[in-house]
């Protein structure tokens, strides 16, 4: 087993603990909930080769499954990921996925910005979807709740990855 | 956050601490299935009593976890209002009749058809969140770690998921310490700040929280190496423990439930157990 193989069990390792511990930040905003959640998820999904960025999605639902309180607002447990915000927990592996895909070391900021607005709104389109089903309501009334209030939030968290990514790249270069 | 213990194993003594992490997992993941596919109240309820009355059997204290409780019970009835606000009448097309009890504005009438159904979502927390609770505190890691290794998933794989457990207190602390740091350096981070003060204040945060994090990973990965993990297809375990008479039990238990499930499910006519039939 070479150096790269080990690393790659530990990268998923590090990364999902990073996404169970920045999703416990919340910044006061007022109403809106603004957690480092979908921060975490982005950042996990640009530094990252594809595979690792999968790989720490689902080691992060894995134990959210089994109960630990790494979901936001400390919940987890099976229910959540069954229950009406389901689908914006499995939408992070879409995100995770496509961004990671679309995303390199040399990748410019532009393209930073744009591959995870893409996989943001995947996500929140998997969200919406799910939740749409789960309580049985029309798809106007979800996309009030569910995406509308989060569109600024969410675009100022990926403004912030923009602007963190390039610091952060350093590492993979070393 | 600080200060807030999250649930973990603690040492203890009795018939769930001596079970092998392999039957506890399996049990879990099986009766939670259960929990999530069924309707029929009678199933849920039964299993809701099995889990409090497993959870008291635990020993372990309410104040432990009474933090996590909370705020699980509060994401619960969130859940349930959701539901409510969204769907009110589901319930009313789900049993095929309508009582209500409260006549609201519109289609927000309170019926006992809908007032059943978020019963029944919420009973299925009761199932759930106790027996993922015993789970976490009466498993160590590494044993955790070998189940998933016993259940046939490879011993890298399964030595990922005992390293995030391990890993999650350590880079907490590492953020506790970072925000101190910074506060001390004047930061602002409370919600005296301006908005903008707060967001470059959690990049302040993040940024060296990432670095930290992932600077690690080298270091782990080497030392992991020289002591030749990977070496061979199939490792032993210091934690493995053998299934016994009472693993076979519990495993038949959660089969049995499992089952019944399923039986259920033909008597029902389906998911659903509708009184008003």
């Amino acid at each position: 087993m070479n150096h790269r193989t080990t690393k790659s069990l530990i990268y998923p390792a590090i990364g999902a603990g990073l996404i169970a511990v920045l999703s416990q930040l919340v910044i006061p905003l007022g109403p809106v909930p603004f957690t480092l959640q979908t921060l975490a998820v982005g950042l996990i999904a640009t530094l990252y080769r594809p595979k690792e960025a999968l790989t720490s999605l689902f080691l992060y639902l894995l134990l959210g499954a089994i109960g630990l309180p790494v979901f936001a607002g400390l919940s987890g447990g099976m229910a959540a990921l069954f229950g009406p915000t389901a689908g914006f927990l499995w939408g992070f592996l879409l995100y995770a996925g496509v961004t990671a895909v679309l995303t390199s070391p040399t990748s410019s900021l532009i393209q930073v910005f744009l591959a995870n607005l893409l996989g943001d709104a995947l996500c929140f389109l998997s969200g919406s979807l799910v939740f749409s089903l789960i309580t049985h309501s029309s798809l106007e009334k979800t996309l009030a709740l569910t995406v509308l209030p989060f569109l600024i939030p969410d675009l100022v968290k990926l403004l912030m990855i923009t602007m963190v990514h390039r610091p952060l790249n350093r590492i993979f270069k070393a | 956050m600080k200060g807030v213990n999250i649930i973990g194993y603690r040492a203890g003594h009795g018939l769930i601490y001596d079970l092998s992490a392999v039957s506890k997992l399996v049990f879990f993941l099986l009766v939670s299935i259960a929990a999530m596919i069924t309707y029929d109240t009678r199933l849920v309820f039964a299993i809701a009593i099995l889990s409090l009355c497993l959870f008291k059997a635990s020993q372990i204290r309410i104040k432990d976890v009474s933090f996590v409780l909370i705020l699980t019970t509060i994401f619960a009835l969130m859940n349930a209002v959701m539901v409510y606000l969204f769907a009110p009448e589901y319930g009313v097309d789900l049993y095929g009749a309508k009582t209500v009890l409260w006549s609201g504005i519109g289609t927000y009438n309170m019926t006992s058809q809908e007032l059943f159904y978020l019963l029944n979502l919420l009973l299925k927390y009761f199932c759930t969140i106790p027996l993922a609770v015993i789970f976490l505190m009466t498993t160590h890691p590494s044993q955790f770690a070998s189940s998933l290794n016993q259940l046939g998933i490879s011993y890298k794989v399964a030595y990922s998921v005992s390293l995030t457990m391990r890993y999650i207190p350590d880079i907490q602390e590492e953020f506790y310490t970072i925000r101190m740091s910074q506060e001390a350096r004047g930061v602002e981070l409370s919600k005296k700040g301006r908005l903008i003060e707060r967001i470059k204040g959690n990049l302040a945060l993040v940024i060296p929280l990432i670095f930290s994090s992932l600077s690690r990973i080298d270091t782990i990965s080497t030392a992991m190496e020289l002591r030749r993990f990977g070496r061979n297809e199939k490792r032993t375990w210091y934690t493995y423990q053998a299934l016994g008479t009472k693993d076979y039990l519990v495993l038949v238990l959660a089969l049995a439930i499992l089952i019944l499930t399923g039986i259920l499910f033909a008597v029902n006519g389906g998911r659903f157990y509708n009184p008003w039939r």
